[in-house]
């Protein structure tokens, strides 16, 4: 730590560590251990800080290039943690289950494909509107807290709808009957 | 004196004889360049995006410029060429090998990303717009930054990588006919960005997502069957963004100049990074 700290000053050659008496440069690396994560140092600061007190001149950080470069490299952090391989799988294999049931539980309305059609039709919603708000509510746009509240509000929406499909499958006609009952609207009873 | 005379006459004579196969030829000339000015002009408006840096508090702008499709070569890099030469040499394109195969000419013509170099001009007289590459930062003019797009081409480690082999130049590296095959359709893009921008995913959320051509040459080298950092390789795509931002929109495979299928090798590419799919093994041992 010590010799990379008298690297860094030895190597950037700050113009004003070369007007300074080289002893003291030297004698007060120890000091600069204190400071270690310091990256802004003008010139001025750099003479009234008292001896105790000297911050290193930390490598010089922006380039002439940056304010052009700026705006348009990849940050590999942006990219998200996490492994999506295995929802992209599930993702998948719940969209072709719902080319099976729904049709199924339309033409034998049970209980058991009631719950299967709301789970799964939920979940591949789910999936669907998640993908539009990530995409057209995004934090470089909305800001990080509309952006992530509007995550939350995709969840909150699919719990409604979960709760309310259960709701018709448990405490009403049930959900394939449900839907029957939409051809029957303006027939007469 | 009467050979004198007859020189004199013989030298008048010469020299009328001489005007007149000048005026001749040159009233053959005049017809000629007549005939060329009767072809009529063949005008047709160019409408170019303009926007320069030197002036930022002005907005961008579609300028128009008429070209004479008569004199003027059959792409449109030729009519932008003409533009830059005759009209306004302030105009900035990139351009180099005029064919198809650098991909510099890389710009929105008429709607669609593509190569001006490759595109013929329409023969009808409508306007034809050219913008530069679609959702990018704009250097100047029909010049787009494509900065993001090198850097994460550069993130995808797009060079053969082995385990403790001999050091590169040492042998010979082998691969089965069959195996090469696999490379057809993927090595021969040449990274003009058509896809990547024509794509609304790398539109809303290029800095996280890779984009149709990083994705296809990422897969490139992950089925190489020389290449034995496959799994490294499909790890750093696991997390949502970098490969599964892609919905199958398909307009990469739409706009490639170059005719390749980016959302084939995107689709090949989630099944290998998902597992359920594996890379076939290779048919014949890279080092012998």
């Amino acid at each position: 730590m010590r010799l990379g700290c008298a690297k860094v000053l030895k190597s950037i050659q700050h113009p004003c560590s070369s007007q300074l008496p080289t002893s003291l440069t030297r004698g007060k690396t120890s000091s600069l251990l204190k400071y270690p994560a310091v990256s802004s140092v003008s010139c001025l600061n750099f003479h009234k800080i008292s001896n105790e007190k000297r911050i290193a001149p930390s490598e010089p950080k922006v380039k002439l290039t940056d304010a052009v470069r700026h705006f348009s490299i990849t940050q590999p952090k942006l990219s998200g943690h996490g492994d999506h391989s295995k929802l992209w799988v599930y993702e998948r294999y719940v969209s072709a289950a719902l080319l099976g049931i729904v049709p199924l539980g339309l033409m034998m309305p049970n209980i058991l494909f009631d719950l299967l059609i709301a789970v799964a039709s939920v979940m591949h919603m789910h999936w669907g509107i998640e993908a539009i708000v990530i995409d057209y509510i995004r934090p470089i746009i909305f800001g990080n807290l509309i952006s992530k509240l509007a995550v939350y509000f995709v969840y909150l929406l699919s719990i409604f709808t979960l709760v309310g499909l259960l709701n018709l499958t448990f405490n009403n006609c049930g959900l394939a009957n449900s839907i029957k009952l939409l051809w029957r609207i303006n027939k007469q009873e | 004196m009467a050979a004198v005379a007859e020189s004199l006459i013989f030298r008048t004579c010469k020299l009328s004889l001489n005007q007149v196969r000048n005026v001749q030829s040159t009233a053959v000339q005049a017809a000629a360049a007549a005939a060329k000015k009767e072809k009529p002009e063949k005008l047709k408006t160019f409408a170019v995006y303009r926007w320069n840096p030197d002036k930022p508090e002005q907005k961008p702008t579609l300028q128009e410029y008429e070209v004479d499709l008569n004199s003027c070569g059959p792409m449109v890099l030729d009519a932008l060429i003409k533009i830059k030469n005759e009209i306004d040499p302030t105009l900035t394109f990139r351009r180099s090998c005029r064919e198809g195969i650098c991909g510099s000419c890389a710009m929105n013509i008429g709607g669609v990303n593509t190569l001006a170099c490759i595109t013929e001009i329409d023969q009808n007289p409508s306007k034809l717009k050219i913008y530069p590459l679609p959702h990018m930062y704009v250097i100047k003019d029909l010049v787009p930054d494509l900065n993001n797009f090198y850097e994460q081409y550069r993130s995808i480690q797009p060079y053969l990588q082995r385990e403790g082999d001999k050091p590169a130049g040492e042998v010979q590296l082998l691969q089965s006919v069959e195996d090469r095959q696999k490379l057809d359709g993927l090595y021969e893009c040449i990274l003009c960005a058509c896809c990547s921008t024509s794509c609304p995913s790398y539109w809303w959320n290029g800095n996280r997502y890779l984009g149709p051509a990083v994705l296809m040459q990422a897969y490139r080298w992950v089925i190489d069957s020389r290449d034995q950092k496959t799994q490294e390789r499909l790890e750093r795509l696991k997390d949502p963004f970098s490969v599964f931002r892609c919905h199958t929109i398909l307009n990469c495979t739409k706009t490639c100049p170059k005719g390749l299928n980016p959302a084939r090798a995107i689709a090949e590419m989630k099944k290998l990074v998902s597992g359920i799919q594996k890379r076939e093994e290779p048919k014949m041992a890279a080092s012998a």
